[in-house]
């Protein structure tokens, strides 16, 4: 169709142009105070970063630090939830805490609509998302991750040890969301490249990441032009085709909201698939009362979701204000920890506990208010097939070797590494 | 728009434990001709502009609420529970993370 002169290389010259946004300087090393000095891209932070949290809710509730060019991490729930609420005050022109800023005039669009989207923008551009994420629509997926699950455990037979993040957990929302999006299958572990770097990068220079998500640009806007070419039924096309108050989305808003799907629908699912498989296998009591009554899966990844949230989103301030005692100046990041939140033994009884039966668990790990995570029932579904599929395939499992678990960096939280011994 | 939120939000009875208080027929019964029959109902509402659609309460108490077009949550009718569903309406509103259930007890 006619709308493929939209994704023409020409009109994206025109991205040079844009404003470029600000860069602070780039500090890593060893964290003095986490009230004063805090950074989720320590590697203290993501080996364990629930003392630290546990540590500051009590002694600072809204901790600084200078890194970052600045910002502030709450680790009680309730001033999670209200910086969460408060989009009159906090935005979400970026929510991944770096040294770059997007420039102010990309508010209240941002790069990635609707997760970068403040009102009244956020509405429209979320509304067009939310019929194909559904409950409804995503059980509608469920045969097809239940098979994918079954073939990589096959692929696992004959194995001691298997690593379940790398062989398991980061395959599964790979391959849902190439197949919604309508891209090559096979593409799934080129998304992972693209999301780790996006995510596990903020700490490298400017270029660099410039680089880095020029890959991820180019290839989906050759997915993009393949659409144009051959419209198909799925999420790629529906963007093409959208209209947002009578007019066809921008080519920065398909592609940005594509980055997002992709970006927001692998690394955070994989996470919480990995981490709650870590903890079975490290607490063979639990495993063992999901063997026995697999019911209780329900309850215990609500359980798993709320103990090792894998997503920590982030705000920018707007402009200078004292908000709850801390002095906040404009363009200071939010650290919203969601993780921290979820533990806040003022919200939650044995907030310090996985209790797999827990009836009343009223967890913030896909977000409050208007940004609530848009494939929340997307990751359910597949938390359960994966976790479900798991335990039918492979009850008896531990930690091969604790020490070589590996923890990914920065806001999204899960296994890299989890090699795990595994009995027939 | 954080502000419209205030005062909005679902507030649950005190009574905020998983068991419900089973009514007693008889005793009701008794003095059925004092009481409206509503007097025994419990209902759900959820608050429109609190919901975002995280669809706790159409999983864990289907049959109760539904989903719409969007993922937002609905009671389903007029939101009367049946006695034997109000352990399910109470286990949805304890589990939204917006608070977004209200139970109207004696309605």
């Amino acid at each position: 169709m006619a709308a493929g002169n939209r994704f023409s290389g020409d009109q994206w010259d025109k991205r040079s142009g844009e404003s470029p946004g600000t860069c602070s300087e780039i500090v890593t090393g060893p964290v003095s105070d986490w009230a004063t000095d805090f950074s989720h891209m320590e590697p203290e932070w993501s080996a364990d970063p629930y003392p630290i949290q546990d540590d500051l809710r009590q002694r600072c509730p809204i901790a600084h630090t200078n890194r970052f060019g600045g910002g502030w991490l709450p680790t009680r729930y309730e001033d999670v939830a209200a910086i969460a609420y408060d989009t009159e005050q906090f935005s979400s022109r970026s929510i991944i805490m770096g040294n770059f800023r997007p420039p102010r005039e990309i508010a209240p669009i941002g790069g990635s609509p609707p997760i970068t989207s403040d009102p009244p923008f956020h509405r429209d551009a979320r509304k067009l998302l939310l019929p194909a994420f559904t409950k409804t629509a995503v059980d509608k997926l469920e045969p097809a991750t239940r098979m994918f699950c079954h073939s990589l455990v096959d692929d696992l037979a004959g194995q001691d040890v298997v690593d379940a993040a790398r062989d398991y957990a980061q395959h599964i929302p790979a391959r849902v969301i190439a197949d919604m999006l309508g891209f090559p299958p096979e593409d799934g572990p080129r998304f992972r490249e693209y999301v780790a770097s996006r995510l596990e990068g903020v700490n490298l220079p400017q270029e660099e990441r410039v680089t880095r998500m020029s890959a991820l640009f180019y290839y989906l806007l050759a997915q993009v032009n393949d659409h144009v070419e051959n419209p198909r039924d799925d999420l790629t096309t529906m963007l093409v085709n959208a209209e947002m108050n009578g007019r066809t989305l921008t080519p920065s808003h398909v592609v940005g909201t594509m980055t997002l799907l992709l970006i927001a629908g692998v690394d955070t699912t994989a996470s919480a698939i990995g981490a709650s498989l870590w903890h079975l296998a490290a607490h063979p009591q639990d495993r063992g009362c999901l063997l026995a009554e697999p019911h209780l899966l329900r309850t215990a990844m609500e359980e798993f979701l709320r103990a090792y949230a894998p997503v920590t989103m982030a705000r920018l301030v707007k402009d200078d204000m004292c908000w709850r005692g801390a002095d906040m100046k404009a363009d200071d990041w939010i650290l919203l920890a969601y993780p921290a939140a979820n533990r806040d033994p003022a919200h939650f009884d044995r907030a310090d506990q996985v209790v797999i039966d827990r009836q009343i668990n009223q967890h913030a790990a896909f977000g409050l208010g208007i940004h609530r995570c848009l494939g929340s029932h997307l990751a359910r579904m597949e938390l359960r097939v994966a976790l479900e599929v798991w335990l039918e395939r492979i009850g008896d499992f531990s930690l091969a070797d604790p020490d070589a678990v590996t923890w990914s960096s920065g806001q999204v939280r899960g296994p890299r590494t989890l090699p795990l011994s595994v009995r027939e | 728009m954080g502000n419209n939120r205030n005062g909005v939000r679902g507030c649950l009875p005190a009574k905020m434990g998983m068991t419900i208080r089973h009514r007693q027929k008889g005793h009701a019964g008794r003095y059925a001709q004092w009481l409206p029959e509503k007097d025994l109902l419990v209902k759900v509402q959820i608050g429109a502009d609190v919901c975002q659609g995280h669809g706790r309460c159409y999983d864990l108490a289907p049959g109760l609420f539904e989903d719409d077009d969007e993922g937002y949550g609905h009671a389903l009718g007029d939101g009367v529970v049946s006695p034997e569903r109000e352990d399910d309406a109470r286990r949805a509103a304890l589990n939204c993370p917006e608070r977004a259930i209200t139970l109207i007890e004696g309605a």
